[in-house]
């Protein structure tokens, strides 16, 4: 009796067809996962940059405090004032840049007894407005003005 | 001779697809583990951030080295670094449950003419790596109230 | 035996198949259950990020001297941040409201209008506090954070 080989072309193409589904599954995977780790990577350079400037602020503050305690006028203290900074009566101010388009403002009431009290410390951050569209979306946009 | 070369067939056939089927299976188990590690790690690096943050936060509101140290709950190490254990949510936890994060900060004082300028080192680490170094500063100044 | 053997032969490629089969349902359920927690893991994230990040850099870019204050909200509390133009005093205030934070900006004598909001995420627990003078704490599902004000609070009258 002659004996039939099993024919496979049905599972074949079932496997093949859950391979693909697996495939697509393991790419969407690694893309979300690659995505979160991205937004995760930038978030701790920011937080990082948001401390280098917190540490050039406290830096002009001791030197603002050196020149308060060394400054035996206004005059003398004008010329003791830490760099990048402006003073308007008894406030003194600075911006201090950082090197992603962050900015520390500051600003501080000099006390009568030489001594200061800090009034202002905003950190903000530049937009970095949008990027500019690709060509081909540009030339659709301007087709249909 | 007919069958046998049918025969020979299938098997030929067979080998080639399990070998396909083998090679994708590896590939395919590769990329959902490193899809499952990168996402621990985000979740991981997340959270060492935002402990990290939070503690450059509490230096920023404190009024001297001690009292920073109180407001964070650390204890000191031999090597005088500051430790806090975290939890998996990157709450504190106390020092007698294993920590799935711990916040290592090192200070060092800098003498200023008026005061003292407090640098510290803050470290995330989980059980076998360090996930994340911030350095922030805190200007003492040595009349408060001025 | 050749009847055994014949029925062997048959067998093995099923069997062979058959494991492979089994192996690929596995597959698909472990790379079922990665794929979602790493959208589960992404969607948290995102959302705490929202959430407490967000809060933290207003609060840092609002920090002037007794501008940054906690008030009341339609659902608990809410973080008010002063600023002045000219005459004007002009307050955002960020608060829970429907599942979600929320942000109104407007003149400071108005009530809030927290259907007009912008949505800035989703949020069931939002708490506010002030562990000590200057230091401010908010407390969200997605875990507790600190804020520090570096100005100093005596000017609260000025605002």
């Amino acid at each position: 009796m002659e004996s039939r080989p099993v024919r496979l072309g049905w599972l074949s193409l079932l496997v093949t067809v859950v391979i693909l589904c697996l495939a697509t599954l393991s790419v969407l995977s690694l893309s979300t996962a690659q995505a979160d780790w991205a937004q995760a990577q930038k978030q701790a350079l920011q937080t990082e940059s948001v401390y280098a400037l917190e540490r050039d602020g406290q830096q002009w503050l001791a030197a603002l405090d050196a020149a308060l305690g060394a400054a035996h006028d206004e005059t003398s203290l004008d010329t003791l004032l830490p760099p990048d900074t402006v003073r308007t009566g008894s406030r003194v101010c600075t911006l201090q840049k950082g090197a992603d388009g962050r900015s520390l403002s500051i600003a501080a009431e000099l006390t009568a007894d030489g001594g200061y009290r800090v009034v202002q410390w905003s950190q903000s951050a530049e937009w970095a407005g949008e990027e500019e569209p690709p060509a081909l979306f540009g030339t659709l946009f301007g087709a249909m003005d | 001779m007919h069958k046998s070369r049918r025969g020979a067939a299938f098997y030929v056939e067979t080998i080639l697809l399990v070998l396909f089927l083998l090679l994708s299976l590896t590939v395919l188990a590769r990329m959902l583990g490193t899809a499952r590690q990168l996402s621990r790690e985000a979740r991981q690096l997340s959270c060492a951030v935002r402990i990290a943050q939070d503690a450059a936060e509490q230096l920023a509101a404190s009024d001297s080295r001690e009292d920073f140290a109180v407001l964070l709950g650390a204890r000191q190490t031999e090597d005088g670094t500051l430790a806090r254990a975290y939890n998996a949510e990157g709450a504190p936890a106390a020092d007698a449950i294993p920590a799935a994060y711990t916040l290592l900060c090192r200070l060092e004082e800098t003498a200023q003419p008026h005061g003292v300028l407090l640098t510290a080192y803050f470290t995330v680490c989980n059980d076998s790596e360090a996930l994340y170094e911030l350095e922030t500063q805190k200007y003492f100044c040595a009349q408060p109230g001025k | 035996m050749k009847i055994r053997k014949e029925t062997w032969m048959h067998m093995y490629p099923l069997l062979l198949f058959a494991m492979i089969v089994l192996s690929l349902l596995f597959l698909m359920c472990a790379g079922t259950e990665v794929y979602s927690a790493a959208v589960e893991g992404q969607a948290y994230n995102r959302q705490a990020r929202a959430a407490l990040s967000y809060l933290a850099a207003r609060v840092h870019a609002a920090d002037n001297a007794g501008a940054v204050s906690i008030g009341a909200g339609p659902e608990g509390d809410a973080l008010v941040l002063r600023e002045r133009a000219g005459d004007d005093v002009y307050e955002t205030r960020i608060y829970l409201y429907e599942g979600a934070l929320r942000e109104e900006y407007g003149p400071a004598d108005l009530p809030l209008r927290p259907e007009s909001a912008e949505r800035i995420a989703a949020l069931e627990r939002f708490f506010l506090g002030e562990e000590r003078p200057g230091l401010l704490t908010a407390a969200t599902e997605y875990g507790e954070i600190h804020i520090a004000l570096r100005c100093e609070k005596e000017a609260a009258d000025d605002a």
